[in-house]
């Protein structure tokens, strides 16, 4: 039985992707148990501009055993309560979607309706400002009670404004303690057998690289899963326009605001992203609507800092793989999918690929059920993100712009039509949706027909007390809450707070 | 636009142990919202005198607030906490177990796979069950399984009318006569029983043995395709007195079907499910849409599902939860009714998937068996093909049957031609060893103790 085993685990292409599956890989296995070699060449840059995360990723580092502290002085870390959300349903908006929760749930019905309820009396404070993380953000502090259990505001989460470069060469630290091998080089040819599988991997050296199992983690240019495999990239360009971007580090002083801020543009949207020692720029644009120097142009002109390098443009392409698993090799990363990050979901997806073959560990037989459950899995996740994604970009009222026209009559995967459509008319969110949908969808103005019906029959007086309660008790505890810069401090002295 | 407004009259028709159920459910989960819920306690869907619940009991009577040691007291339930599967060629205990100890990522099962050993010695519950022992989780310790109720239908039927009675749902006796329709949705509107009675319904829960009392010329719902026999014929008895209490439901193949035992309050039960013959006749067919203009059909009248399964009961209890999460107003608008139904018919594809799989159980541990069972569904098959690639059991977001339970069904249902998860052969064999023996021998503790008591 041992006998089929995997005994040797080739990672192509370092970067978070290929480091972070190191990582992981090597501290879930027994040790000894498999050779690890991760496969990189300096050559080769890293795409290097993913920045947010969401609250996933706290669970990833606690998984590997990663201290908080450690893990935000090495990627010069910021806290990360949500993403603000400038000009998108109209010019002039401004919402934030939060993680956690919005108000609290009462008599089995959602916070949102009694707010729906509430501005029949005149209560018309956004719906943000009934989300402890949106308040707090806006007030650059962080209500550390969210950090504990059992207070009523505690399991609201929080995520990070990283520096992927740095969180990739932290990996590589932990991942090399741990025995995985790293080799320099580029791979010039690959090797497979007559099934199709991959055998080994030539490197330009000549050192020739053999293994069982392969972790295509080379990024767009999917070198094994596309360029060797051939597997089928699902084209998503008609939902999701948007194909380039242009990015720029800038100087950060002064309070740090904990959230992601994404700026809707004339043909796409731009980020603002505050790290401890700098900002994280781009701007991401269809080039069949603006061109790279007016993309370039847009983005240099609204930076809130002095750049601190010369501005990059990446081109990109929406999309996923259509099966991320095949035969002996996993794609991880962008080689298995691309969105943009209007919803700082590609270290999530990352993540997610590596835990979900950890689940489904093969060995060398890599029977089909097990990569078939990997599939369908991948593609849930991606799918329901996308959709999420697409929905940000469909609900706007900026007809006098056609890139934004356009996004408003494109059709619309027939899933999301549907969740569009339940929530349009009922205020209600299924199960297993990706994000605060009441978040964005009432920040741009898809407003609900009808409330839970049953505020109807409840006294209006508490309804009106309970509403106006949940804001009071979210404008004590931020006025409680530390400042942003002063909680980092403290944090980074102290390793605990 | 005509304006969406609060449910205000709640009309279930048939009572029985799922019609009051869902009457105290309703009474709770609407309390002080002013909804006046009557039960039309006449023409009730079939229900089989005594009930096996599954565990899923525990949470609506958590919800609902009823304590159970009331129930046991008065005789209304007794705990089960195994199923058992024999026919000539063996049986096997299958525990109402939560989750397994692990080793690392490691599940117990995969150990076993390793190291070889019995499931069932590893589950405190189906340990004890085999030994007759009545092993109960105490209120403070973390249990490793949850007990089922066998339940005396009409007893627990008299509990949930008390309880439902002094939440001040009211009775009508009286068979219906009249339905009266709203002209421009076709929605019921109000029923008139056979005493004169006229109940006003916005919302209608049907538990009745008629599809034809409650539709007109409305076309009634389609029935989803079922992956049993179209009809089986259901035939419950007494054993006879005497005897001991038996905290495991039996179950085995027989020729024409399949037969249920149990031992509680005092006699054995026997139920027989079969292809032809005496009994009452079920139609194995559930409906695609439970939830119809302003009427939601729960337990046997929204589909079929049966022993050693997810009973209708525990669905009906669950359907009335779902519905309180996608509770309507007056419209019952669209999205919402279809939002809600596929929640309800994910438990009921789910009961059926479990039901065949259990069958097929107790059909391999019989010889000379014709095969009964029509081909799998989708979902059934993809997750016998993952357990029989690697002992896998995908996860999923809330679930009727939890992994554990899918593990312990499919170890057995598949028996040796279950895969093993790679993981565990590079796991240092001594380690696994270790660690069962530890886990086995906390487990001859725990049973010890109880058969102390």
């Amino acid at each position: 039985m041992q006998v089929d085993a995997i005994q040797q685990i080739v990672i192509v292409g370092g970067g978070t992707a290929g480091w972070m599956t190191a990582a992981a890989i090597a501290n879930h296995l027994p040790v000894g148990a498999c050779e690890i070699t991760l496969v990189e060449s300096d050559a080769i840059g890293t795409v290097g501009v993913g920045e947010s995360t969401i609250p996933h990723i706290r669970r990833f580092n606690e998984i590997l055993g990663i201290d908080e502290a450690e893990f935000m002085t090495a990627t010069h870390a910021t806290y990360k309560l949500g993403i603000c959300f400038d000009h998108w349903g109209r010019e002039g908006d401004s919402y934030i979607h939060p993680f956690g929760e919005i108000g609290h749930m009462a008599h089995g019905i959602e916070f949102h309706h009694y707010w729906l309820k509430a501005q029949q009396w005149g209560i018309k404070q956004p719906l943000e400002q009934y989300a402890l993380n949106a308040v707090a953000a806006r007030a650059g502090r962080f209500p550390e009670v969210i950090t504990s259990s059992g207070h009523q505001f505690s399991g609201y989460a929080y995520a990070y404004h990283i520096d992927a470069t740095a969180y990739a060469k932290y990996l590589r630290t932990y991942a090399e303690q741990k025995g995985v091998q790293r080799i320099e080089g580029k791979v010039i040819e690959i090797q497979q057998a007559a099934t199709g599988d991959i055998e080994s991997l030539m490197l330009e050296s000549g050192l020739v690289i053999s293994g069982d199992l392969f972790i295509d983690c080379t990024g767009f240019r999917a070198e094994l899963i596309e360029k060797n495999l051939n597997v089928e990239y699902l084209d998503w360009s008609h939902w999701l326009a948007t194909d380039s971007a242009v990015v720029v580090p800038t100087e950060r002083s002064g309070t740090i605001y904990p959230f992601t801020r994404a700026s809707a543009r004339k043909a796409g949207w731009q980020w603002c992203i505050p790290l401890q020692h700098r900002a994280g720029n781009g701007h991401v644009y269809a080039s069949d609507q603006i061109s790279d120097d007016e993309a370039i142009g847009t983005l240099l002109n609204t930076l809130t800092g002095k750049p601190l390098a010369e501005p990059r443009v990446l081109r990109f392409k929406a999309g996923r793989r259509k099966t991320s698993w095949y035969k002996n090799c996993v794609a991880v990363g962008l080689s298995s999918g691309f969105l943009e990050p209007l919803e700082s979901t590609s270290i999530y997806l990352i993540q997610f690929g590596i835990f979900k073959l950890l689940e489904l560990f093969p060995d060398k037989k890599f029977r089909q059920p097990d990569i078939d459950a990997y599939n369908t899995s991948l593609a849930n996740v991606y799918d329901t993100i996308r959709n999420f994604i697409i929905l940000h970009y469909y609900l706007n009222q900026k007809s006098h712009l056609p890139f934004w026209q356009n996004c408003q009559k494109m059709p619309i995967p027939d899933k999301l039509k549907t969740l569009v459509a339940l929530f349009v008319e009922s205020g209600r969110v299924d199960i297993g949706q990706f994000g605060v949908w009441p978040a964005v969808c009432i920040g741009q103005h898809l407003l609900p027909e009808h409330y839970d019906a049953r505020l109807d029959a409840m006294s209006p007086d508490m309804i009106k007390q309970f509403v106006t309660r949940c804001g009071e008790d979210i404008q004590a505890e931020t006025a409680k809450s530390p400042c942003v810069n002063d909680y980092i401090e403290r944090l980074l002295a102290g390793g605990k707070v | 636009m005509s304006a969406n407004k609060p449910i205000k009259n709640i009309v279930i028709v048939g009572g029985g142990a799922t019609g009051w159920s869902a009457a105290v459910g309703l009474a709770r989960g609407l309390h002080g919202s002013g909804v006046s819920i009557t039960v039309i306690d006449a023409d009730t869907a079939f229900e089989s005198a005594i009930t096996i619940a599954s565990e899923h009991v525990l949470d609506f009577h958590k919800l609902t607030g009823i304590r159970d040691q009331q129930l046991f007291q008065s005789g209304i339930a007794q705990p089960w906490i195994a199923r058992r599967f024999y026919g000539e060629k063996g049986e096997c205990y299958l525990g109402n177990d939560i989750d397994m100890p692990r080793h690392g990522a490691l599940d117990l099962h995969q150990m076993l796979n390793v190291n070889g050993g019995d499931l069932s010695s590893c589950s405190l519950a189906a340990s004890a069950a085999k030994q007759g022992i009545f092993a109960i989780p105490q209120g403070d310790s973390p249990a490793s399984f949850r007990t089922g109720y066998i339940v005396n239908t009409g007893k627990y039927r008299d509990f949930f009318r008390g309880a439902a009675i002094h939440l001040a749902v009211r009775a009508v006796a009286a068979s219906i006569t009249a339905v009266e329709y709203q002209p421009d949705t076709g929605f019921i509107a109000a029923l008139v029983c056979a005493d004169g009675t006229r109940l006003e319904s916005d919302l209608v829960i049907d538990h009745s043995n008629s599809q034809d009392i409650l539709w007109r010329d409305c076309s009634p719902p389609v029935s989803m395709s079922s992956h049993l026999p179209a009809q089986l014929m259901f035939e419950e008895r007494s054993a006879g007195r005497g005897g001991r209490a038996d905290p495991a439901v039996s179950f085995t193949r027989q020729t024409n079907g399949w037969q249920q035992q149990v031992h509680a309050f005092g006699q054995g039960w026997l139920a027989e499910y079969r292809l032809d013959g005496s009994g009452q006749q079920l139609a194995t067919g559930a409906l695609a849409t439970p939830f119809y203009k302003n009427t939601l059909a729960i337990g046997m009248r929204a589909g079929f599902t049966a022993a050693p399964s997810i009973s209708p009961l525990n669905l009906a209890q669950r359907a009335v939860a779902k519905l309180l999460d996608y509770f309507p107003g007056t419209l019952c608008v669209p999205a919402n009714t279809a939002a809600l139904n596929a929640e309800l018919l994910k438990d009921q594809r789910e009961a059926q998937d479990y039901l065949v799989l259990q069958w097929q159980l107790a059909d391999n541990l019989q010889t000379g068996v014709a095969n009964l069972l029509p081909p799998l569904s989708d979902e059934l098959q993809q997750k016998m093909a993952l357990f029989a690639s690697s002992g896998r059991v995908s996860s999923s977001l809330n679930p009727l049957v939890t992994g554990q339970m899918w593990i312990n069904t499919l170890w057995y249902a598949l028996g040796e031609s279950r895969g093993v998860d790679p993981l565990a052969y590079m796991a240092p064999k001594a380690d696994i060893g270790a660690f069962i023996a530890r886990h086995q021998a906390h487990i001859h503790q725990q049973l010890a103790r109880l058969q102390v008591r």
